[in-house]
Parts: C-alpha cells; sequence; structure tokens
C-alpha cells in the first residue's frame, strides 16, 4: 500500500508544482507579481512520500525598500522638474527677456538725448516702459498660475496618501486575520506592497513589518502614517502639508521626499525665491528710476512725476505705469530754469536703471543651473530605481523559459508517479494471478 | 543573472524610448538651428547670449545715436557754413565803405546791402530744425537765440547747456553748439547795428574810421564762427571712427552669439544618425528576442 501512497503523494505534489507554474505563467505580465514555488519535503512518515511544505512568494524584503526608497527619489526630483522646467522656460523665453524691454528703455532714454524736447521721443520712452509692464504682468500671472496649480496638485496627492494609508491599513487586519488562520496571503501581500509602492511615490516611508504579518509605516521623518490597522490622514493648507494619527499632528517638510517634498521644495526653494528675487527687481527698478525721474524736471519747470506706482507687498503683481505721467512731466532735465532742449537729468535715469538687466539674468543663470542639477538627480536616481526594480524583477520576476523548464520537469515527475502506480498494480495484478 | 521575462520586455521598450528621444532632441536642434532648446541646456551659454544680446540692442542704439547726431551737426554746419558767406560779402562791403573818397550816395547804397546781408545772419543764427526748434539757444529750444531787448538791442536769450549724447558705453559728444559761443554778448550783432545806423545816414566826415573799427570786428566774428565749424568738424570726424568701431564690435559680438547659439550642423546631423541606428538596432533586437520561448519547442 505503501508504494501506492507514495506515488500518490508524488502525482499530488507535481499537480501542486504545476498548478503554481502556470499561476506564474498567468501573472508574467502583472506589474508587482512575485512569482511563487512551491516547496516540496520529504514525508516525516516512514517511507510516506513527498508533501507540499509551502507555496512561497519568492521576495526579498531588502530588495522592496530599495524599491521604494528610490521611487521616492525619482518622484521627488521628477515633481519638482515640472514645475521648475516650466519656469526655466517662461523666465528664459526670448520674448519674456526683461533684459530686451530694459534695453528698450535704455534706448528710447539714449535716443531722447538727441532731442530731449521732442514729443516723438518722450512718447517712444513711455511705449517702451508699457513694453516692460507687459513682461512683468505675464511673468507675475505666470508664476501665480503656477502657484494655485501647486496648490492644487498638493491637495489631490494629499487626498491619494490618505486614502492609501486607510487601505494599508485595512489589508493588515485582514492578512493579520489570514496568518493566525495559517491562510494564505500571498495575493493580498502583492497588493499592498503595490500600495507601499504608490505610497513611496507620494512620500519617503521607512517600512518595519511585524511577526503577525503588520506592517508599520512611516515617513522618514518619523510622523507615522501606518500603525497596525490605524492609518494617518495628510491634509493640505496653502502649501502646509500636515499629517494627523490618532489626534497627533506633524508637518511635513521638502525632507519627507517622494511627490510631497518635490513639491514642497518647489515651493521653498524655487517659486518662493524666483518671486522675491524679481519683487526686490521691480522695486528696486521703480523706486531708482522714480527717484531719478523726481529729482530732474518737466517741461513745465515743475520736478519730474514719478513713473511707477506698486503696492510694496506685492511689487511684481501690482506694478504700474503711474496714471498721473504724461510725456511734458518725464523729468529730463537737470534744473528748473533750463529749457526744454535740457538732456542732463537723462543721464541719471539711465544710470539708475544700471545694474537691473544683470539680476534678471542673474536668476536666468540661477534657475537654469538648479534645473539642469536637478535634471541629472532625475537621471542618477531614475537609473536607480530601474536598478533597483530590475534586482526585484530578476528575483521575484517570472521567467517563462524557467516556468516551461519547470512544468516539463513536473510533468516528468508526473508521469514517473503515474509509472510507479501502474508498476504497483501490474505487481499487485500480477501477486493476484498467482491464485 | 536571473532576467524576468516582463523586465526583458520593459527593457526592450526603454531602450527604444531612450533612442526616439534622443532623436527628437536632435532633429529639434536641426530643425530651429538652436543648440540651447532650453536654459538649462547651458546655463552658462543662456547668461552669456542674454549678455550679448543686451550689449547688441545698446551697440545699435548707439549707432543711431551717432546717426542723429551727425544729421543734427550737419545741419549746425550748414547754417554756420551760411554765416560765413556772409562775413565775407559784408567783408568786401565794408572794405569799400572802408575808402575815405566815398560819397554819401555812394555809401548809402553800400549801406543797403549790408541791411540785406546783416538779416541773413541774424536769420541763420536763428535758424530752427524741422521741429521749429532753435539750434543755437541751447536748452532753450523754444526761445529764439537772438532777439532785440527794450532797449533796441540785441541779446541773447538761451542758455549754455550743451546736450551730450552718449556714443559708446563710456564717451559722449556734443549734440549743440550754443549761441552764445557763436557772438558771445551779441557783441558782433549790436556793433553792426549801430554801424549800419551810420552807414545809412553817413556823417560828414564819412564812415572810414568805422568802417575800420567794424572790419575788425567782424573778422573776430569770422574767427568764433570758424572755430565751432572747426568744432563740429572735428566732433564729425571722431564720430566716424567711433562708428567704424562699433561696427566692429557689433560684428563681433554678433558672431559670439551665433557661435553660442547655433547648432553645429555636421555634429548634430552625425548624432541624429547614430540615434536613429540605434533606434532601428534596438527595434531590431526586441522583434528577435522576443520570439525566442522554450514554449515553442514543447
Amino acid at each position: 500500500m505503501s508504494m501506492l501512497n507514495n506515488a500518490l503523494s508524488g502525482l499530488n505534489a507535481a499537480n501542486i508544482a504545476l498548478t503554481v507554474s502556470g499561476q506564474n505563467v498567468a501573472n508574467a505580465a502583472v506589474e508587482g507579481y512575485s512569482r511563487q514555488q512551491a516547496q516540496f519535503k520529504t514525508s516525516n512518515v516512514y517511507l510516506g512520500g513527498v508533501e507540499v511544505a509551502s507555496v512561497d512568494r519568492v521576495v526579498d524584503a531588502f530588495l522592496n525598500d530599495d524599491i521604494w526608497r528610490t521611487n521616492s527619489d525619482t518622484n521627488f526630483y521628477e515633481n519638482k522638474q515640472s514645475y521648475l522646467g516650466f519656469i526655466e522656460q517662461i523666465i528664459g523665453t526670448d520674448s519674456l527677456n526683461l533684459n530686451n524691454s530694459l534695453a528698450s528703455l535704455t534706448n528710447a532714454l539714449n535716443a531722447a538725448t538727441t532731442k530731449p524736447d521732442s514729443q516723438a521721443f518722450r512718447q517712444q520712452f513711455l511705449s517702451s516702459v508699457e513694453g516692460l509692464m507687459q513682461d512683468f504682468a505675464q511673468i507675475n500671472g505666470a508664476l501665480a498660475g503656477q502657484e494655485t496649480k501647486l496648490n492644487a496638485q498638493m491637495s489631490n496627492v494629499a487626498l491619494s496618501v490618505s486614502s492609501i494609508t486607510k487601505q494599508i491599513a485595512e489589508i493588515n487586519s485582514s492578512i493579520g486575520v489570514a496568518t493566525a488562520n495559517n491562510q494564505s496571503t500571498a495575493e493580498q501581500k502583492d497588493n499592498r506592497e503595490r500600495l507601499v509602492n504608490q505610497l513611496s511615490g507620494h512620500i519617503g516611508v521607512s517600512i518595519v513589518e511585524r511577526d503577525n504579518g503588520f506592517i508599520d509605516i512611516s515617513t522618514s521623518s518619523g510622523a507615522p502614517l501606518v500603525v497596525g490597522s490605524k492609518a494617518a490622514s495628510i491634509s493640505v493648507s496653502g502649501t502646509t502639508v500636515t499629517s494627523e494619527f490618532i489626534g497627533q499632528k506633524f508637518t511635513l517638510d521638502k525632507n519627507v521626499g517622494g511627490q510631497f517634498g518635490g513639491l514642497i521644495s518647489v515651493d521653498n526653494d524655487v517659486i518662493k525665491p524666483t518671486l522675491a528675487t524679481l519683487n526686490s527687481l521691480v522695486s528696486d527698478l521703480a523706486d531708482d528710476m522714480n527717484g531719478a525721474l523726481q529729482s530732474g524736471f518737466d517741461l513745465n519747470n515743475d520736478p519730474g512725476e514719478a513713473l511707477f506706482t506698486y503696492n510694496p507687498l506685492n511689487p511684481l503683481g501690482t506694478i504700474e505705469i503711474n496714471p498721473a505721467i504724461t510725456s511734458d512731466k518725464l523729468g529730463f532735465k537737470d534744473s528748473s530754469t533750463s529749457g526744454p532742449g535740457d538732456n542732463s537729468n537723462i543721464a541719471n535715469i539711465v544710470t539708475s536703471m544700471a545694474g537691473k538687466g544683470d539680476k534678471f539674468t542673474l536668476l536666468v543663470g540661477e534657475l537654469a543651473i538648479t534645473s539642469k542639477q536637478n535634471l541629472s538627480s532625475i537621471s542618477t536616481a531614475t537609473s536607480l530605481s530601474e536598478n533597483a526594480i530590475a534586482a526585484r524583477d530578476s528575483f521575484s520576476g517570472v521567467n517563462l523559459d524557467e516556468e516551461a523548464a519547470s512544468l516539463m520537469h513536473f510533468q516528468q515527475m508526473y508521469s514517473a508517479n503515474a509509472k510507479v502506480i501502474s508498476t504497483a498494480d501490474q505487481m499487485f495484478k500480477s501477486l493476484l494471478q498467482m491464485f | 543573472m536571473r532576467v524576468s521575462s516582463h523586465q526583458l520586455h520593459l527593457n526592450s521598450i526603454k531602450n527604444i524610448q531612450i533612442n526616439t528621444e534622443n532623436f527628437n532632441e536632435k532633429s529639434t536642434q536641426l530643425a530651429t538651428n538652436k543648440r540651447i532648446l532650453k536654459p538649462s541646456d547651458d546655463p552658462l551659454g543662456t547668461v552669456m547670449i542674454m549678455n550679448l544680446g543686451s550689449e547688441i540692442k545698446s551697440l545699435e542704439q548707439y549707432k543711431t545715436n551717432m546717426d542723429a547726431v551727425n544729421f543734427s551737426l550737419g545741419q549746425q554746419e550748414v547754417q554756420l557754413t551760411g554765416i560765413v558767406n556772409q562775413i565775407y560779402s559784408l567783408q568786401s562791403l565794408l572794405t569799400t565803405a572802408a575808402d575815405d573818397s566815398m560819397g554819401e550816395a555812394e555809401i548809402k547804397a553800400l549801406g543797403q546791402e549790408m541791411s540785406v546781408a546783416f538779416p541773413a545772419i541774424v536769420d541763420l543764427l536763428n535758424a530752427t530744425d524741422s521741429d521749429g526748434k532753435y539750434y543755437f539757444s541751447g536748452s532753450k529750444t523754444d526761445e529764439q537765440p537772438f532777439q532785440i531787448d527794450a532797449t533796441g538791442n540785441y541779446v541773447y536769450t538761451g542758455d549754455d547747456i550743451v546736450r551730450e549724447v552718449a556714443v559708446s558705453d563710456d564717451s559722449s559728444v556734443k549734440n549743440n553748439i550754443v549761441g552764445d559761443d557763436l557772438d558771445p554778448g551779441a557783441g558782433f550783432l549790436n556793433a553792426m547795428q549801430d554801424y549800419l545806423v551810420d552807414v545809412n545816414n553817413p556823417p560828414a566826415g564819412g564812415v572810414g574810421n568805422q568802417s575800420r573799427v567794424m572790419i575788425d570786428k567782424l573778422a573776430d566774428f569770422l574767427g568764433t564762427i570758424s572755430s565751432q565749424v572747426t568744432t563740429i568738424g572735428s566732433t564729425m570726424a571722431s564720430l566716424d571712427s567711433i562708428t567704424t568701431s562699433n561696427q566692429d564690435i557689433t560684428t563681433f559680438t554678433v558672431n559670439l552669439q551665433d557661435d553660442l547659439s547655433a547648432v553645429d550642423y555636421p555634429e548634430a546631423f552625425i548624432s541624429m544618425k547614430e540615434s536613429m541606428a540605434a533606434y532601428e538596432s534596438s527595434m531590431q533586437v526586441y522583434s528577435t528576442v522576443s520570439k525566442l520561448s522554450l514554449f515553442s519547442y514543447i
């Protein structure tokens, strides 16, 4: 009898192994699927054949950690770049090059030195100032649009993070139950890994796996996201990100990594400094030119009128041409007693504009360098992330040739065991024929 | 290394994408003739191109300024040359009047001729440009520079402000001649006006002495006018040489900017061809490798 049972256990084992191979082949193209392997072991019963000890997922937790870490990095730099690249293009575009507009102003002033009494030259100067105002308005509009977009994206990511942490907490509970009941958890664990993978794109995570099958997740700075079956929720106000876990609140900075980190960093390191530079450029230009014009005298021998007005709280957004100014009121003269042909103050106005264009060029240069560095960080992070995925796929992914070989191998095992049964059958028949 | 089937598939697709991206970048460069498609492609180059761009703009403006100054000084020179011609004809009339043997009728006839030449000089000193602005009144371009005041004397009503016009980053030229430099204190005009009164109503002793004094004053006037013509001439000559160097610098700067911003066509074309070849071969590899499977042999 033992020979039949023996062979039967072999048949069953081969059957399970073939099913596992079939499962692997079927899921070969599923992202994040970890291949499974039937583990055979010799039966504890004397000559009791073989038994399937377990069907294991072929997984290495360290390889997964690598994927999640590099995924956070890639998302950090890529999300930063999506804004940085846009701002760099806007500020650096030829048609919005403030240097050109400022040069038009200087040129109009230089032209007016030849005939300071000519309305045509004075008017040309005012028109070139209008051109500059349009550039300011367009740059301001583009940057304000980015802030709005940034805020909307952060709110979306916050919703997504909150929903993922909730799902992971739920899977944690059900894995806990399945583990306690000694049921298979492979599919649930694959699902949970896929969710952690998504989460790591949004925010940098650090994972601790517990014996009962639970995983605890915290941000890289230590704020809890999932503890057992409890999840944190994330909220965004303006560009401040707060996580809340059972009443405890944590403010997240750019060091949280992932998409959130990238977005926080773009706000703190790119949009705000760019606005600050442009604001100081605008207020300096307005103050200095106003000062120069007001220290001169206009065609009516009155002190020159200010050219610009702006709100000091938001110079770039509010600067406009002083409604009171007309071509007559430009203080091109140096004295209230000289005639309209006096151009002596124009040189002072030109001097007051000196260096403003350089500030802008410097800004473009800084943005370009930041963007270039970030692009190279992207390519480093991307290749590290690809390596991590490749390492995991090499270990956990399905190789169809290997599965084909396994299929043949277990088919042979099946046939061999069947042969053993038929041999046992023949032996039994031979025995019966004796009677 | 163990390679999963899914990984093999993804890798091949990634290679194809990388090559498409390279190909796209090179073909955009070729199509636009721009080496730098966005500032981060070459931050330093971008900054240099921007600086060179502003420099070219100001060089162009300096050129325009020089043209304007050249034109304006040319116009003023024409007026002054006109004055010189009138001075010459006055000179010969005065020389004739200085002859003591002249009779009253002859002196009066000379006086009539002088009365035509003199206002012509006044007109030229009060000349205006096409906008009706006075050339020689300093900054007070709306005010006629030489006027007759309540006492019947000529006075200079302009000022001595000279317009400096920038023609390069650190040099400027004078754009106007001031009336006070042409006839200081309107001395010549008043002397000539007084003299004309005498000539038109000659005293018994004739105008010989007065004419000789007047000849000296006319010679002084000619001297001041000529020296201003010379000033204009030398300013225009220096403008010519500044124009030449301005053009040289402009050409050089434009070339430099082109070198920085333009595509090196042969290089870009060859690397475009390279990425095309790589593109084709990675597709070839994929289609060959994807046919291999142990399942085909079972």
